[in-house]
């Protein structure tokens, strides 16, 4: 501290410090490997493939199977009573629009529509 | 000073040893900076990453004054930034204390501390008020409060005059004793 504090200020400055993180050692590791890779003239995976790896990307896409099999399983719910079936068939098949789909207009139970849409908004990546 | 500018050439010249000793001296700092301004542990390691490798290839532009410190942390400060400013349109809600648990922080007792305060209610309670402060306020009340970097330091790290970072800190402070005063009568001394 370089200027001394009124009471108040230095409790707060004790409520502030106390509050830390400890360095993780991957994050050490994952730049020594990039940097060594680099000098070598060669990296251990291509540039996108490496960025995949990282700590960010990988929790972005756990969320996004996560999310995926959320949708998949709610669509595979849908096929139960729909001899459509799932969305990668729907897509596959080319028989109807996704749009349809969602909106029920293709004769499947409206209530099908609403679970769809809460999956998609629940869980994506940030 | 003469050890950090044996450090700097040691990077210099390509010694990825040298990297781990930056890593065992400033690495907490790097990543509680990091943390606390993104809110997000997996984001924050990444930036601490990729910072690590920016020390280690800048180096040689490095011209020491302000210290090694203050330049490292300007970077993950720098980086962090950047990250604010690709998410800003889906930020999380500031409420939402799963996104502060997710920012993987902890909470150390320090001196004067209120064994019976409830440590997590004390980190929502502290992240959201900091969270809450403007961008300019709060970076300066994390290098010089959380992060320890005396106030010349600091204000070398931000790019300002050193008033201009008192000036900050004090309406910070103001905003966050109001905001935290239930909880600093209960916990201080």
């Amino acid at each position: 501290m370089s200027a001394p504090l009124d009471r108040d200020d230095a409790r707060l400055a004790r409520l502030l410090a106390s509050v830390r993180a400890d360095a993780p050692p991957a994050s050490l590791a994952r730049a020594r490997a990039r940097l060594a890779a680099r000098a070598a003239g060669a990296s251990f995976a291509p540039p996108a493939l490496a960025w995949r790896f990282r700590p960010a990307a990988l929790a972005a896409a756990a969320a996004a199977g996560v999310v995926a099999l959320a949708a998949g399983g709610l669509w595979s719910g849908g096929a139960a009573t729909s001899s459509r079936g799932s969305l990668v068939a729907s897509l596959a098949s080319g028989g109807g629009s996704i749009a349809d789909d969602l909106l029920g207009e293709s004769g499947e139970p409206a209530s099908d529509a609403a679970p769809h849409g809460a999956a998609r908004d629940s869980g994506g990546p940030s | 000073m003469d050890d950090e500018k044996r450090l700097i050439a040691q990077l210099a010249a390509g010694d990825l040893d040298s990297l781990a000793v930056i890593y065992r001296e400033y690495g907490g700092a790097m990543t509680t900076l990091a943390r606390t301004l993104l809110r997000d542990r997996d984001e924050a390691d990444d930036v601490v990453e990729d910072a690590l490798v920016r020390v280690f290839e800048k180096a040689g532009g490095f011209r020491g004054t302000g210290g090694l410190k203050a330049w490292t942390l300007r970077i993950v400060l720098n980086l962090s930034r950047d990250r604010l400013r690709r998410r800003r349109f889906i930020a999380g809600d500031l409420d939402d204390a799963a996104r502060i648990e997710r920012a993987g922080l902890r909470v150390d007792p320090v001196e004067g501390w209120d064994e019976a305060l409830d440590s997590a209610t004390t980190l929502a309670a502290l992240e959201r008020a900091i969270a809450s402060l403007p961008a300019e306020q709060r970076e300066a009340v994390v290098l010089c409060h959380r992060v320890g970097l005396p106030y010349a330091e600091a204000a070398a790290t931000l790019g300002i005059a050193e008033g201009a970072l008192r000036a900050r800190l004090f309406r910070a402070r103001a905003q966050l004793k109001a905001a935290l005063a239930p909880l600093a009568r209960e916990g201080g001394a």
